[in-house]
């Protein structure tokens, strides 16, 4: 009994690391962003001022508990190594929430290269969501303010993860970007977000709700920082950027989230997601024809009478309309990739088919598969 | 109501249990073995596959069932036709000999992996001597001499923790991939396939060993056992392993110039099942340390055949510390050149067996 006390005792004493001084000699950084130029590469950070107060002299951009740092470099290493000589603490990666990169910034590199050597960072915190932003990265973490508690890491985690399950975001992670950049299996969608700085409330045209980029929202608030939309990135680094609207329905297609509020005619739907969709390529005349069959249930309201005419097919084009948007770009968000790759026996094959020239080309088939239901009906 | 299970007689019973007794510690030195299969295919050619073979690692390490049952069976071939005292005469303890260096080698390969797991994941910038004198010594005191066992008895408590959490976590990370991955089928080819499952070939030497080893014991007893179930096991985990990888991240996105530690680095950041990763990297770890005990009692059950020497671990364990010294690049090109040749080096052993073993029945016929 008293050696497997002795034990377990013994097995407790690594608990005893947190009693060390390490978290105060080391910064955690929250944020990290990335702006790319002609000139060369700036990166700034974003992280927690533990004394609670904004340091003499550092541009912390009104914030009360949050460094903002910068350093520039002609490329990475070197914005790197000036940024680690001008901070009085080790730079740690491994709480890292967001990646902000400047769209600007793909003018000049692909997203690949810069990836690639941010994701050699030592300990880097993979599971950090990476955001395209309209503006420098370095203005936009400077706004970024906890709008809601005190926490910037825990206000990034739900924000994001709120605008990931209402569908507005796509909400992809560095590692998983790094993954479908990697591969021609498909395509990765990425977050898209702005400052918005018109602090307006001038009504919108007309059209669907959310049917705007991040940083154009009719609305006034605290928070200048807007994560609405997304960023389609094509295998040779063309790029669209989605409508909140375009991700929402991306959403529905997977299934995560499975539900879409749309406007048709005078009236609102919601459109639920009801099966697995399913992708197929057919060969007519040496081209593609890429078909999704998406199965849905569209909702109407009993207070509205029975459902207009022709909502289906509003459904089909529009889905049609966001599957072009992507094709456009050489962005295969859906993966029909994945399913072209079937029917090669090697990866040789596969290559030589040249899918990207095929998707870029290809007709696109969207047969929704409706059924109509009341809300609140079973 | 114990009379209604006794058989006729107390002689018969006490057979009976003396029979269960060995086929028990067959079992257990199986089961070490099958952990031994499976930590050298891990630390190597598992991962050595995805890249090379791409899509088709996962069934090509399938393949690998078909050289490891056959060099089971001429291990229990040569077994049958050994004398009784076979490890007296001098050819068949230099073959004992040579799989103590074999042995040897696997327990080289299991420090040098559990150390770049350690550095890279649960003690980075701790230096690797430190490490491998720690695992060395805690491995070679913790296995003294006067119980071999041990590692086997820890392997065979710990089996079914092992495939509970590689199934558990292949069963956590699965469904965040995407079956598209695991197309073109055939990967880089046919013969990339093949090159790569006789190069993974090399980790299955010691389906050859167990027979050998204990060609003393009763055939009853062995087929009580069925000593082939571990290597089968650890065979068909191998290959879920690799299918649950390939499922996650495309295959053709690491190139060969990844390393172990970084591929599986790549693996566990790609998941967002954080908890899934952790309980594979503990459970790898564990592997690999009961995995070099394993091999270092193997080793020392060889030498003791040998050179009728029982020797303690402890000097084993700490030869095997300046191999996992060399840096992690030089050490894992050697042995990816060395260890497949395991494999032929154990046929030959086992047809030198069965040569010795023609030429003894012939001395004893004549002196008959």
């Amino acid at each position: 009994m008293k050696r497997a006390l002795c034990a377990l005792l013994c097995a407790l004493l690594p608990l005893l690391c947190g009693c060390s001084d390490g978290l105060d000699l080391s910064l955690m950084i929250i944020s990290m962003g990335v702006d790319v130029t002609e000139n060369g590469v700036v990166a700034t950070i974003k992280a927690p001022d533990y004394t609670g107060k904004s340091a003499a002299g550092q541009d912390d951009g009104g914030g009360q508990e949050y460094l903002t740092l910068s350093a520039a470099g002609v490329d990475w290493p070197h914005a790197l190594a000036a940024l680690s000589g001008s901070t009085p603490r080790a730079l740690r990666f491994s709480q890292l929430r967001e990646v902000v990169i400047s769209l600007d910034s793909l003018q000049t590199v692909r997203l690949q290269d810069i990836l690639s050597q941010v994701g050699q960072l030592q300990n880097i915190r993979s599971q950090a969501v990476l955001v395209l932003c309209r503006d420098d990265a370095r203005t936009f973490l400077q706004q970024q303010q906890p709008q809601i508690g005190k926490r910037l890491s825990k206000y990034l985690d739900a924000t994001l993860e709120n605008y990931d399950q209402q569908g507005y975001i796509p909400s992809t992670t560095l590692a998983a970007v790094l993954r479908d950049l990697s591969g021609s299996w498909r395509a990765p969608l990425i977050t898209y977000a702005s400052l918005n700085v018109y602090d307006n409330l001038d009504a919108p045209q007309p059209g669907q709700p959310l049917d705007v980029e991040g940083g154009d929202l009719p609305r006034q608030g605290a928070s200048t920082a807007e994560y609405v939309g997304g960023v389609a990135i094509g295998a040779n680094g063309d790029y669209t950027i989605l409508t909140g609207y375009e991700v929402q329905l991306y959403h529905l297609i997977i299934g995560e989230p499975q539900s879409l509020f749309f406007a048709f005619g005078d009236r609102y739907y919601s459109a639920k997601w009801k099966k697995p969709h399913r992708l197929r390529i057919e060969e007519k005349d040496s081209r593609s024809v890429l078909t999704l069959e998406l199965p849905v249930i569209i909702e109407y309201s009993i207070f509205s009478g029975e459902p207009e005419a022709g909502v289906t097919a509003f459904l089909e084009a529009e889905i049609s309309g966001l599957m072009h948007k992507l094709q456009s770009v050489d962005c295969d968000a859906l993966g029909f990739g994945s399913v072209a790759a079937r029917r090669f026996a090697t990866l040789y094959e596969w290559n030589a088919y040249g899918w990207h020239d095929r998707y870029r080309e290809a007709d696109i088939v969207v047969e929704v598969k409706a059924q109509m239901r009341q809300a609140g009906r079973l | 109501m114990n009379k209604l299970f006794q058989t006729a007689t107390p002689v018969h019973d006490e057979k009976q249990s003396d029979l269960s007794r060995r086929a028990d510690h067959m079992r257990e030195g199986a089961i070490m073995l099958g952990m031994t299969v499976f930590s050298q295919l891990l630390a190597f050619s598992a991962l050595y596959m995805l890249p090379v073979a791409a899509t088709s690692a996962w069934w090509g390490a399938l393949l690998l069932i078909v050289p490891a049952l056959l060099l089971w069976g001429f291990g229990m071939l040569a077994a049958r036709g050994m004398p009784q005292n076979a490890f007296e005469r001098a050819p068949y303890r230099v073959i004992a000999g040579v799989l103590a260096v074999l042995f040897l080698s696997d327990m080289a390969v299991d420090l040098l992996a559990m150390i770049e797991l350690t550095c890279a994941f649960i003690l980075p910038g701790t230096p690797r001597f430190w490490l491998a004198m720690i695992a060395a010594i805690a491995v070679g005191v913790g296995t003294p001499y006067k119980a071999p066992d041990a590692a086997s008895r820890t392997a065979r408590f710990l089996r079914w923790f092992f495939i509970g959490s590689f199934v558990f976590c292949a069963a956590t990370v699965m469904p965040q991939g995407e079956t598209g991955y695991l197309f073109p089928w055939a990967g880089y080819g046919v013969r990339h396939t093949l090159r790569c499952a006789a190069l993974g070939g090399g980790g299955c030497w010691t389906a050859a060993v167990l027979p050998l080893l204990s060609h003393a014991e009763p055939r009853q007893a062995a087929r009580q056992a069925r000593t082939w179930l571990p290597q089968l096991v650890a065979v068909f985990m191998i290959a879920l392993l690799l299918l649950c990888c390939a499922y996650v991240l495309p295959a053709t996105s690491l190139g060969e110039r990844w390393g172990f530690v970084l591929r599986l680095q790549m693996l566990m950041n790609i998941s967002p099942s954080t908890l899934a990763w952790s309980l594979m990297l503990i459970t790898e770890l564990l592997l690999f340390l009961v995995a070099f005990a394993g091999s270092g009692s193997f080793l020392c059950a060889c030498v003791k055949r040998a050179a009728k020497l029982r020797v303690p671990l402890l000097p084993f364990a700490l030869l095997c510390v300046p191999l996992a010294l060399i840096g992690a690049d030089i050490a894992e090109k050697a042995l990816m050149a060395v260890l497949p040749l395991r494999y032929p080096i154990a046929v030959l052993l086992v047809g030198m067996i069965l040569i010795f073993n023609a030429f003894a029945r012939k001395k004893e016929g004549k002196a008959a």
